[in-house]
């Protein structure tokens, strides 16, 4: 019996960001989350010798500036990042607990910072090393129903779960290409069953496990095909089982049926957001330059799609790293609700 | 010739970025800076008026006072033809005085040079800072580029103090240019014996130095207070220039907060010298310019503002005659130029001012042509 | 192994790439010298460094968009490559085709034409000139673009011919007269450009190149005495075949890779410092079809290299590299290396910023007291740190050197222990005054017995003492 893969199509709606270092827009994000109402969370990781620019940025999903947190300056030199408490050097990954509270990853300095919704700093934890409960170079966080936090655990090629303040619950995988075993994994996913996604990095695949961490299913192979995966970084799972894939060396984001089969793609559709229309109007002459640019399609096209996040609204986000800033499709089903023509 | 204590000296602060003029300067009295402004804007009763029309950004106390004593000489409209829109390649320009081919001389590396043709003294020309801005750039003018004063020096890593009195005992042997081994290797042992020697002529100054004036910790501070020292000390230097940290008066974003800290620095600093100078009795013959690459969009960008042209300098000092030169710049969009204030002053009448008027040199060949001068000084 | 094959590796690592620890000259030297020339001239043989893991780790070197972050990604290329020469041709090629970006703000725009170099900077000169004619970087930056069939605009003609290939002259004659520039640049009227798309509010885009025959000058030209409807790649067919541009290529890599010479502008009036040197590798040039691969090979194999052991101020992107290959610290992606990358600015090499399209002045003129106080304090601030594997490395080296071997003899002599660093480091030589000094300050500590607690500090105190000299500061 052939099995017939019930499409969905994803409808572009809008582009938010710019690139700055500072205020509206992002540097370099690397990834996003979801919270309350139309907010979302942006982690800019920016470039090494600008460490202003590493931050959490607070907007709407309308493009509304909220404002930002956990800037990593520090006084002691200049162009250098600061370890203090609430600060980020190689920022990787952010989650929001069932209170709002915000979970950044830090994969140079092995420490998850817990900040408030509003971006105070709260606490930290995170031990370096091998062994149970220690980190190395964290780079995906999710929340389970239990409000339990799973830490893709890159450089130990494994994901563990912890408490939300840090303690060990337990883990799995390992070092390998085999059924479980990961190489340098890198973002998660929690589907509505509690189930996992794992983007397994350099394995060029994603990876579903059970709760308890059994492994489920795999997909994607090495290439640049239907289906084929180039260095996977995120994965989202939608409320329909729908899983999308920040497919980052193919510049593009697949997604794929609930088991695993290959449904569609997009290589971008990014146009000027509000806050790229302001900066376009402060400089009025960039608006002409435009009108004779030879290539201009270009700007449409995903260039480092690092993270993916779908919501319940039918919201798909997709962040670009080399672009600085995300584009958000609508995810439509072709199903035919009833109604009039 | 007077002593060299009473010569007359030159300070430079750079403000790397862009300082946007027109929140500095503010034309708070025109209603066309609202309308461009709806977002990155003074509020006008904030504003330290100089004027009905401008006045000095709130966070520019320490500024606003020397300017009520008459110090301080606001240069308006401070540009030059062409204006370019890029850091390096304007910075360049101001450095080099070339708008319209790429130069290698700095204007106060040449400077330096008339002042002191044999280099007699290695610290004629002082830079606080790491690595050489352009301007004090010249062949044969040797100018020590600072980046600690407290810790300037050759073989600064070797921490146990012993070891690094012999280790420098070593090296000041190894260098030492009576062994004359010819070519290349004699150039350097006389560059290692100058730069030793400049080291530990500086590495004195903080010994020397004392003074009730506490300085900001920020990295303009330091270099303010590195630059009192030095002065202090008398080593007979006669240009000292320094740089606000790199690029930071860019304020393409978050500019109010941003720019607030750095003028309430960059002016507490400025404030901080002069009384320091002045407490030492030393503060006649020091002339301050303060100067950025280029000014801003006059349009904000919801959050900030993007490079323009069309910028301020400020000279300040016991010397100068305080009050404002040239005219502020039109806001009426026919007025502007490609979005930005059209500059009505060449930088390089500031600098022929300065080197004419200020330190007695004759500045065309130092500046590459005639320039029209002010009457600040 | 025999001392002097090892310091002879060091050398060729030295000039060839940017030196090595010594582990690697062991087993370079004990697999050939000739056979290590053919595997440097053959990059493909050895793999690229992973681009994947280094983009994770450096989120913004996919972007690549502003100078510091090419600078930190040249810096790391430099450092960890397992194809040396490919990087030290480009570094040669950048000296020379000096594009810049304080008029280009664009830097991939700019490594993009870096990458240029690394393919085809090993290959044919001809192929290499044509890649450089089409590089939007350049294009850009000498204002081909500019440059129209009815304005020429003679900024790259003229540089191609007086910088890039021919020079102004040679034996005291000039090589080409200013209508051959006119015509030059006629040649080139075409060679453009696509509009940019405004770097606000996502960031650059490449340009690309794009020949536009409606705006390139057809009619006849006459060129270095040669008459016909030449277009660009005419040109470089004419210029390539000149032995004005034999000599200047020749003169170019000597200088870069032998012994330095006068700066280029004295070239014109000032015969090479070994003119049969420079008739063989020109002879080469011809032979092979102006590959410069083949120069290179001659040229690392000839008698002239091996005798030119430190005939070359280091530059100091040399300065930086080569003590950081030895020390071998940022042999992995790690925050601090916008700081490592800066230090060679503060040297006054502001890679892929050059001051002007004449690019850097050299040998010497690197040095000044404020380059030099640099210099001495990076390096010694590097062999001076114990915790770095390669510092680990040479110190361990020491207390295994052969006098400690005698169990009867458990202290290293003073001499010892500078000779053995000197090797180490690379097959240093010092004046036989400066070494004097170096064994003097080391006996005064006492006895150097491997394993006392003091020994690693002194060993590095040797190694800091050594990176100051006058000798260090050559390649």
């Amino acid at each position: 019996m052939t099995t017939q893969v019930l499409g969905i199509t994803l409808q572009p709606s809008h582009t938010i960001g710019r690139a700055e270092f500072s205020g509206p827009g992002f540097r370099n994000p690397v990834a996003m989350a979801r919270g309350a109402d139309d907010l979302i969370y942006v982690v800019s990781r920016s470039y090494e010798y600008r460490p202003d620019g590493k931050r959490v940025t607070i907007c709407t999903i309308g493009e509304d500036y909220v404002g930002e947190f956990a800037r990593g300056v520090t006084t002691a030199g200049e162009g250098e990042a600061s370890s203090a408490d609430g600060s980020l050097i190689w920022p990787t990954a952010i989650a929001l607990d069932r209170e709002g509270n915000v979970y950044v990853a830090d994969e140079w300095l092995n420490r998850i910072s817990i900040f408030t919704g509003e971006g105070a700093y709260l606490s930290k934890w995170g031990t370096p090393g091998s062994g149970n409960g220690e980190i190395s170079n964290p780079s995906g966080l999710a929340f389970d129903q239990d409000d339990n936090l799973y830490l893709v655990d890159s450089e130990n090629h494994r994901v563990q779960r912890f408490t939300w303040d840090g303690k060990y619950l337990s883990q799995f995988g390992r070092k390998g290409n085999g059924d479980g075993e990961f190489n340098m994994p890198w973002g998660i996913a929690i589907d509505r069953h509690g189930d996992i996604f794992i983007a397994d990095w350099r394995n060029d695949r994603i990876q579903k496990f059970a709760p308890d961490g059994r492994f489920l299913m795999k997909f994607g192979t090495s290439g640049a095909g239907e289906g084929e995966l180039d260095r996977p970084t995120g994965v989202a799972v939608d409320k329909d089982g729908y899983i999308y894939v920040a497919d980052w060396g193919n510049d593009r984001l697949q997604v794929f049926s609930a088991r695993g089969e290959y449904v569609t793609q997009t290589t971008g559709d990014g146009a000027i957001s509000k806050w790229g229309k302001d900066k376009l109007d402060a400089n009025s002459e960039m608006w002409q330059e435009r009108d004779i640019a030879q290539g201009l399609e270009r700007e449409r096209q995903f260039w480092g799609p690092v993270a993916v996040a779908v919501d319940d609204d039918d919201n798909v986000f997709v962040v670009e790293s080399a672009r600085s800033r995300i584009q958000i499709y609508r995810r439509q089903l072709p199903t035919f609700f009833g109604g009039r023509l | 010739m007077t002593s060299i204590k009473k010569d007359p000296v030159l300070v430079v602060l750079q403000l790397s970025g862009g300082n946007d003029a027109l929140n500095t300067v503010v034309p708070y009295g025109d209603p066309l800076y609202a309308d461009n402004r709806p977002s990155v804007r003074v509020p006008e009763e904030q504003v330290l008026p100089i004027n009905d029309y401008i006045g000095l950004n709130p966070n520019m106390g320490p500024m606003k006072k020397l300017y009520d004593a008459g110090k301080v000489a606001i240069i308006q409209g401070v540009g030059y033809p062409n204006p370019n829109r890029s850091h390096f390649r304007s910075m360049d320009i101001w450095h080099t005085c070339e708008p319209d081919k790429v130069g290698t001389e700095g204007w106060l590396g040449r400077a330096i040079k008339e002042i002191d043709p044999n280099a007699e003294n290695v610290l004629t020309g002082v830079n606080f800072g790491r690595g050489l801005p352009r301007a004090l750039a010249m062949p044969g003018v040797p100018v020590a580029s600072v980046g600690n004063l407290a810790s300037y020096g050759v073989l600064t890593g070797i921490e146990d103090d012993d070891q690094r009195v012999e280790a420098l005992d070593v090296f000041s042997r190894i260098y030492s240019p009576a062994l004359g081994r010819g070519g290349v290797v004699d150039y350097l042992s006389q560059t290692g014996m100058d730069a030793l020697k400049g080291a530990d002529i500086l590495s004195a100054a903080p010994e020397m130095y004392s003074s009730s004036v506490e300085y900001g910790s920020d990295t303009v501070g330091q270099y303010m207070r590195n630059i009192a020292q030095t002065h202090l000390a008398g080593f007979g230097t006669r240009v000292l220039y320094t740089t606000a940290p790199y690029n930071s008066f860019d304020t393409h974003a978050g500019e109010l907060a941003a720019h607030a800290k750095l003028w309430s620095e960059t002016s507490q600093a400025i404030g901080d010298f002069y009384d320091d100078l002045k407490e030492h009795d030393a503060n006649d013959n020091v002339t301050l310019l303060v100067f950025t690459e280029f000014g801003r969009r006059v349009h904000d960008n919801g959050s900030g503002t993007d490079h323009g042209s069309g910028g301020m300098a400020f000279v300040i000092g016991d010397a100068v005659k305080g009050g404002l030169y040239g005219e502020y710049p039109s806001l009426a969009a026919d007025k502007l130029l490609e979005g930005d204030l059209h500059f009505n002053n060449d930088f390089r009448s500031i600098y022929a001012t300065l080197l004419e008027k200020w330190l007695g040199l004759d500045a065309k060949p130092l500046i590459n042509g005639s320039f029209e001068q002010f009457d600040f000084i | 192994m025999a001392r002097n094959d090892v310091a002879l590796m060091a050398h060729l690592m030295r000039r060839a790439g940017f030196g090595a620890a010594y582990g690697e000259l062991e087993r370079r030297a004990a697999a050939g010298y000739e056979a290590t020339v053919e595997d440097l001239l053959h990059p493909e043989r050895h793999p690229t460094l992973e681009t994947d893991i280094l983009e994770r780790r450096f989120t913004d070197w996919k972007e690549m968009n502003a100078l510091e972050v090419n600078q930190a990604y040249w810096t790391y290329r430099m450092i960890n490559t397992q194809r040396p020469l490919e990087e030290k041709i480009a570094l040669f090629w950048h000296g020379i085709f000096c594009t810049g970006n304080s008029k280009c703000e664009h830097g991939r725009q700019i490594q993009l034409q870096i990458d240029l170099f690394r393919e085809k900077g090993l290959g044919s000169f001809r192929d290499l000139l044509l890649g450089l004619s089409a590089d939007p970087a350049m294009v850009f930056y000498l204002d081909n673009c500019m440059s129209h069939r009815d304005a020429i605009n003679e900024n790259w003609g003229r540089e191609l011919l007086e910088l890039f290939s021919m020079g102004v002259g040679m034996d005291g004659e000039a090589n080409y007269s200013e209508d051959d520039v006119k015509e030059c640049a006629r040649a080139f009227t075409g060679w453009t450009i696509t509009n940019a798309i405004p770097r606000y509010p996502y960031g650059r885009y490449e340009a690309g190149f794009v020949y536009n025959q409606a705006d390139h000058d057809d009619a006849d030209k006459t060129f270095l005495g040669e008459t016909g409807r030449w277009n660009g790649e005419d040109v470089i067919d004419l210029i390539v075949k000149q032995p004005a541009t034999a000599r200047f290529v020749s003169r170019h890599l000597y200088n870069f890779f032998v012994a330095d010479e006068p700066q280029v502008p004295a070239w014109q009036n000032t015969p090479p410092r070994d003119l049969a040197a420079i008739q063989a590798l020109e002879a080469e040039y011809y032979r092979s079809g102006y590959d410069i691969g083949a120069m290179l090979r001659l040229l690392f194999n000839a008698d002239f290299f091996k005798d030119a052991r430190f005939a070359k101020v280091k530059s100091p992107a040399e300065a930086v590299i080569g003590t950081m290959r030895v020390v071998r610290d940022f042999t992995t992606p790690k925050p601090g290396l916008h700081n490592l990358a800066m230090n060679i600015r503060y040297m006054g090499q502001d890679l892929m910023n050059p001051p002007t399209v004449e690019g850097w002045h050299t040998g010497g003129e690197w040095i000044d007291s404020g380059t030099l106080v640099e210099r001495i304090n990076f390096a010694a601030d590097q062999v001076g740190n114990l915790e770095l594997p390669g510092v680990r490395d040479i110190v361990e080296r020491v207390s295994t050197a052969s006098d400690a071997n005698d169990s009867s003899v458990s202290a290293v002599s003073a001499s010892e222990v500078v000779d053995r660093c000197l090797d180490l480091l690379g097959g240093y030589e010092l004046a036989e005054i400066t070494r004097e000094q170096l064994v003097e300050h080391v006996s005064r500590g006492g006895e150097l017995t491997p394993g006392a607690a003091d020994f690693s500090q002194r060993v590095g105190q040797t190694l800091q003492l050594i990176v100051s000299t006058q000798e260090y500061q050559f390649a």
